[in-house]
């Protein structure tokens, strides 16, 4: 069933779908995004945004800069009001959804001045786990195998104890992402979590995600702006520009006339060849 | 030399006015170092400068009109901490924030001391403290403060570190930032209120700056800064009452140089041993 975007722009048309009919197994969506429209002041940053991940999924969001990849990302996870729309995780709305360590976050590379802040890595992995924790929150013998786990799954057991401001970018990250990963999330969000890695780090990075799509079923959602990345990794691909462009399969997408036109000829041919040959090693 | 050192140390503490002088500063040196962790990593070091000038201003109101002034240095001060996190989030920046707060702050209670002049040498204590004159019930609110800061910290030690950390990830995770900080900010505004009696309203933020900063140099993670710091807090009054004793000294000022002595110690040793 082709998915495309609900809102026609540009060439590529698009047909709104119910969220229910969007999975052909039937089984219900993590993540279900409704007619989204963000405002700052006056501006709209997101205009009717509609798509759903489903359990399993593994969806690239790309677009230009300012095109609202990252807002989009903060919706979702409730840290922007709406101005319209809805978004649904795990089948609740965002107002009454509190099961957040269900959702893995890791932000765009951080900005803040860690240097000398004195948190092991072990503490903020541990950060990961408070989404679970009620009132007074007490970190368990359970919980701290957890944050071995996590550390050991992204494969920096080894920096356990280590200051978290006196790691390398690379480091960092990978500590970031067993924090997210630390409650065993069925849905992991990703903004832009390699920007300052190198090539070596970034495929790494990358594959540690993947192994984990593929092999415990964690869902998905990778905003890079990196589109080989994306048609590499990523098995939907959902492109952005304020409002959706297009939202689909590879195949859809590869195949389209209209993102071709819309796009341009070169980017679709970068995704596309990018995911056949990724997908004919696999 | 040794013996005649203790010998007078003793003496003092045989004194009501030094033993009162030495728990209220305790305490209060043990909150500001305590909260002063948060408030540095948060990029909100000088918000005890603002908070001390704005409750200078209501010092001056509170003696122009003959009451105590705690009872409205406290509203004042807490007033003001919100109102610099109000400003720092939606007009100006965090630093800016305080700046203009802590200017207006001090410039009414220059205003209101111009027109009562009869209490010009009572104000005078405030600006650099009067710590040997703390009263009982001044002890017994310092301690009081102290004991909520030891329970929120207790209570609230992850939502803390995680805010602290990033306020914006700690959302995510399902806790409220704007709580939080709000509970950090007005326990600040208490602290500095009970601080302005033991070094003054020029040299309170060196209460919650100092010890933090020393603390930093070579904290090996989250608890021991802060326990560390609070160390470090509380040993610098005591040391700094003791010194202000022997030398004649005003007790402020040997409370903030002590402190310094202390960062420098820990921030040398920090290199030495590369902590």
């Amino acid at each position: 069933m082709p998915v495309t975007a609900p809102q026609a722009t540009a060439g590529v048309s698009a047909k709104a779908e119910s969220p229910r009919d969007f999975r052909s197994d039937g089984s219900s969506p993590l993540l279900s995004v409704r007619d989204l429209t963000v405002l700052y002041q006056t501006s709209i940053v997101l205009e009717q945004v509609r798509f759903d991940v489903a359990p399993g999924e593994y969806v690239g969001i790309v677009g230009p800069n300012g095109s609202g990849k990252t807002t989009l990302i903060k919706a979702i996870l409730g840290l922007v009001e709406l101005a319209e729309g809805d978004v649904r995780l795990f089948g609740e709305s965002l107002s009454g959804f509190s099961r957040w360590d269900r959702v893995g976050y890791l932000p765009q590379m951080t900005t803040l001045p860690l240097q000398r802040f004195p948190a092991t890595v072990a503490e903020v992995v541990s950060m990961g786990l408070l989404a679970r924790k009620t009132f007074p929150k007490r970190l368990s013998k359970a919980d701290e195998e957890a944050v071995d786990r996590a550390l050991s799954l992204v494969g920096v057991s080894s920096l356990r104890s280590r200051f978290i401001g006196r790691l390398s970018g690379g480091q960092r990250q990978r500590v970031f992402l067993a924090r997210a990963l630390v409650s065993e999330p069925e849905l992991l969000v990703l903004d832009e979590p390699v920007t300052a890695l190198d090539p070596d780090g970034r495929e790494q990075f990358y594959q540690t995600v993947e192994r984990l799509n593929r092999q415990l079923g964690t869902s998905v959602l990778l905003v890079s702006h990196d589109s080989a990345t994306i048609g590499k990794y990523a098995s939907k691909i959902l492109y952005l520009d304020r409002k959706v462009v297009f939202f689909g399969a590879f195949g859809e997408f590869c195949g389209s006339e209209e993102v071709t036109r819309y796009l341009g000829g070169a980017f679709q041919h970068l995704v596309c060849r990018q995911h056949h040959h990724h997908e004919s090693h696999a | 030399m040794l013996d005649g050192f203790f010998a007078q140390i003793a003496q003092a503490l045989q004194y009501t006015f030094v033993q009162r002088a030495l728990l209220a500063g305790s305490v209060v040196a043990f909150s500001c170092a305590f909260l002063g962790v948060f408030l540095i990593l948060r990029r909100f070091s000088m918000i005890g400068d603002g908070l001390a000038h704005s409750a200078f201003a209501s010092i001056g109101l509170a003696l122009l009109l003959g009451v105590y002034p705690l009872s409205v240095t406290m509203p004042v001060a807490a007033v003001a901490s919100l109102l610099i996190r109000k400003l720092s989030e939606r007009a100006v920046f965090g630093d800016a924030a305080v700046g203009m707060v802590s200017a207006t702050g001090m410039a009414v209670g220059v205003f209101l001391a111009s027109m009562g002049r009869g209490f010009n040498v009572d104000l005078f204590s405030y600006l650099f403290g009067d710590i040997l004159a703390v009263t009982s019930a001044e002890v017994w609110g310092a301690s009081l403060l102290s004991l909520v800061v030891v329970l929120v910290a207790v209570f609230f030690y992850h939502d803390l570190l995680a805010v602290t950390f990033d306020a914006e990830y700690a959302r995510v995770v399902g806790i409220r930032p704007d709580r939080v900080e709000g509970v950090l900010l007005v326990l600040t505004a208490f602290t500095v209120v009970l601080g302005i009696k033991v070094v003054g309203t020029l040299l309170v933020s060196s209460l919650i700056i100092f010890p933090a900063v020393t603390a930093l140099q070579v904290a090996r993670g989250f608890r021991s800064a802060l326990v560390l710091s609070t160390v470090a807090g509380v040993a610098s009054v005591i040391l700094g009452i003791f010194a202000a004793y022997l030398f004649d000294a005003p007790a402020g000022a040997s409370i903030v140089m002590v402190n310094f002595v202390f960062f420098a110690l820990a921030y040398t040793g920090g290199r030495l041993f590369r902590l």
